[in-house]
């Protein structure tokens, strides 16, 4: 994310692409998502370790995307800007792409048309997982991606290079990324270490029987970075021991310098297969029913930041989810959708003095009803409703097991395509 | 989730079921890090028991942070509910490993905050260990004396305020001596060639207790005494108060008392922005007559 001061460049570099004399078929395109929330989390108060607000009752702008596009027969560029209120006003790219392409021996070209072929280096989408790497954030029914999704690829986008090719009923993608999505807590679009993430997807689609099946297949491979630590001199605590506020020798601890630790790498890996089927209910629209699922090894770089390096062990996370949407005539969609999420298929807890095997599940259910409307040629809008509830480990039961917090959200949004 | 909580749920958000995400900012004690429910502590059924409670200090001082109290309980036990008596509740840790000394019982331990608002006087730590039946035990307890954090002596300047910063309390006796963290005794002792004062005359000065939060280490207690044991030199004294460090906070109100002995004979509030950091003498707060 970038500051605020930086506004008038994410500006600039999309209407650049504009240009007349840069090229043809170009387009300016953008996204307005402004959501009001209800958490059951939210809580007037400042949180003592962050000093962040807890109330959680609030408007926000959550996508406002600015994107150009120029595309000529053998290349094109994107260049699209995300402004949004998320955490205070923030300013930041998300897609930043140039590419070659070939539309092969077609006799008539049309920019919309997928090439045969293509190489494209920038920032991109990680093609890995639908919700990831092929659904836009305005086709999607539900306000957020599954969490599986936020944990392996936070943010989507990363900086990399990627060929593709296209048929009308397959598409290939290979891709080499810095491993380090925009949103990642550790290192985000920077790259602490020389080795690049390694990823594949293959995506197909077919009719049959009046029935429109897609469905693909990812997967990831690289290395993920454990940060060694500074050097430490000597120096000395007290320790108040006895609360009484006064300085006693015993109290007083030397605690020696430690030499430095040196960083390292570790190897990460996911697989992920999707499926989607759609077909034409009589009367009311096309219902759409999907499904994906995911198992990696130190993937998670959103939820639970995987570093096997401090746990002494891989941390192996699993992730699905499955639900459907249904179109109710012209004008309505509604939705349901399970997802779960494992972060850490090994985790052990302290329960009753004994190291126990501890099961960490985020599991969601959401439901959604969205209302489309158009307000003019080419502005197409939507209401939604979103309720999103909950099932994780967070808190605490009366025997101090990990128990699920009450921490359902409530999105209503409003959304303008242009 | 029953069909008519979950219904209630989708529409206001309710609570249905769960743990409450409630930081409990407003309890008289906080455990950081620990689970909140706003209840009494679990009444006995028939649970383990808490055998030993270990409170460092017997007194604590509102405002009060990270004051350790630990223990042990009975094996069968997963965790220790603790809190205090009369308090909006209490707050759930899971015990930790066997005791290495005493067999067949497990350590457990925690961190305490007191609130500004915990009402001066006795109070009562109440631990109570649940199993994993979710069984209560007896309730255990241990006596805490709650200081109001007044001071007494024949004059006692106060000063407190409200956010994480640095403040300082300055006293300028009727002899010019500035009482401050960098003097923090009016007394002087005689010149070279008089003859010395008594061991204990030190504590015919005015004394400050605490600099509470210096350079910006936090210590949550956020207020400071200037006090006279034995009678003050008599004439005119001038309070300033300076915000040395804002520590982050973009602003500190504060009050200004002056008691002598249990009577209160002069006030002042005012606040402080982090751009008076620049002014390292402080406002004028107060001026009286003793």
């Amino acid at each position: 994310m970038f500051p605020p001061r930086r506004l008038p460049l994410v500006l600039f570099l999309p209407l650049l692409l504009l240009h007349p004399r840069i090229g043809r078929a170009q387009e300016l395109s953008g996204l307005v998502q402004t959501d009001y929330q209800r958490s059951q989390e939210s809580d007037d108060e400042l949180n003592p370790g962050t000093g962040d607000p807890e109330n959680r009752d609030r408007f926000l702008v959550r996508r406002a995307r600015l994107r150009a596009e120029r595309t000529w027969s053998f290349a094109d560029a994107t260049v699209e800007g995300d402004f949004n209120t998320v955490a205070g006003p923030g300013v930041g790219l998300r897609h930043v792409e140039a590419a070659v392409r070939w539309t092969g021996p077609k006799t008539s070209w049309s920019p919309s048309a997928p090439p045969l072929l293509r190489l494209g280096a920038g920032m991109f989408r990680a093609p890995f997982s639908y919700e990831v790497a092929e659904q836009r954030d305005a086709e999607r029914l539900f306000a957020e991606r599954a969490l599986m999704a936020q944990a392996f690829f936070p943010g989507e986008y990363d900086v990399g290079a990627q060929a593709s090719a296209s048929l009308d009923w397959l598409r290939v993608v290979l891709a080499i990324q810095n491993g380090e999505p925009i949103a990642s807590r550790a290192f985000p679009t920077s790259d602490p270490n020389a080795a690049k993430d390694i990823l594949g997807r293959v995506a197909a689609r077919t009719r049959v029987a009046g029935v429109r099946i897609e469905a693909g297949f990812a997967t990831v491979w690289g290395k993920g970075f454990h940060p060694g630590t500074q050097p430490t001199e000597d120096t000395f605590v007290w320790r108040d021991a006895n609360e009484d506020g006064i300085v006693q020798l015993g109290e007083i601890q030397a605690v020696p310098g430690a030499s430095g630790t040196p960083s390292e790498n570790f190897d990460r890996w996911g697989f992920e297969g999707d499926l989607r089927a759609g077909v034409r209910i009589p009367r009311l629209g096309e219902l759409l029913i999907f499904v994906e699922g995911a198992l990696a090894s130190n993937l998670d770089r959103g939820v639970r930041p995987a570093d096997p390096v401090f746990l002494g062990r891989d941390q192996r996370a699993i992730g699905a989810y499955a639900g459907f949407v249904q179109e109710i005539g012209r004008r309505f969609l509604v939705g349901f959708r399970f997802d779960t999420y494992r972060p850490e298929l090994d985790r052990t807890e302290l329960q009753g003095g004994e190291l126990v095997r501890s099961e960490e599940r985020f599991d969601t259910y959401t439901g959604a009803v969205a209302l489309r409307f158009g307000l003019a040629d080419g502005v197409p809008g939507r209401a939604l409703i979103d309720y999103t509830a909950r099932r994780d480990p967070l808190g605490r039961d009366a025997a101090g097991r990990p128990a699920d917090l009450r921490n359902d959200l409530l999105t209503a949004r409003l959304q303008l395509e242009f | 989730m029953k069909p008519r909580c979950a219904l209630a749920a989708l529409i206001t958000l309710a609570s249905c079921g769960g743990a409450d995400p409630d930081l409990g900012l407003d309890l008289w004690m906080r455990v950081p890090g620990a689970q909140l429910v706003r209840d009494e502590v679990p009444p006995a059924s028939g649970g383990p028991d808490v055998t030993f409670v270990d409170l460092r200090t017997q007194v604590v001082v509102p405002g009060q942070a990270g004051t350790p109290v630990a223990g042990r309980v009975e094996g069968a036990a997963m965790a220790i509910h603790v809190g205090l008596a009369g308090d909006a509740g209490h707050w759930i840790v899971p015990v930790g490993l066997p005791d290495p000394a005493v067999a067949q019982e497990l350590d457990w331990q925690a961190r305490m905050d007191f609130a500004r608002e915990l009402p001066p006087g006795a109070v009562t730590l109440q631990v109570v260990a649940v199993d994993e039946a979710e069984r209560a035990g007896p309730v255990a307890r241990g006596e805490l004396q709650a200081e109001d954090g007044v001071p007494t002596g024949e004059l006692v300047v106060s000063l407190e305020w409200d956010t994480q910063a640095d403040v300082d309390l300055l006293v300028t006796d009727p002899e010019g001596i500035q009482i401050g963290p960098k003097d923090i005794n009016s007394y002087e002792p005689p010149p070279p060639g008089e003859p010395p004062d008594p061991p204990d005359a030190w504590q015919q000065g005015g004394i400050l207790d605490l600099d509470s939060n210096s350079g910006c280490v936090i210590d949550g207690i956020r207020r400071e005494n200037a006090i006279w044991t034995q009678p003050p030199p008599s004439g005119h004294y001038v309070v300033h108060v300076a915000l040395t460090r804002p520590c982050g906070e973009e602003r500190a109100s504060f009050r200004v008392t002056v008691r002598s002995v249990d009577e209160e004979i002069a006030r002042a509030e005012g606040v402080l922005y982090a751009i008076d950091a620049r002014f390292a003498g402080g406002v004028r707060a107060l001026e009286f007559n003793f």
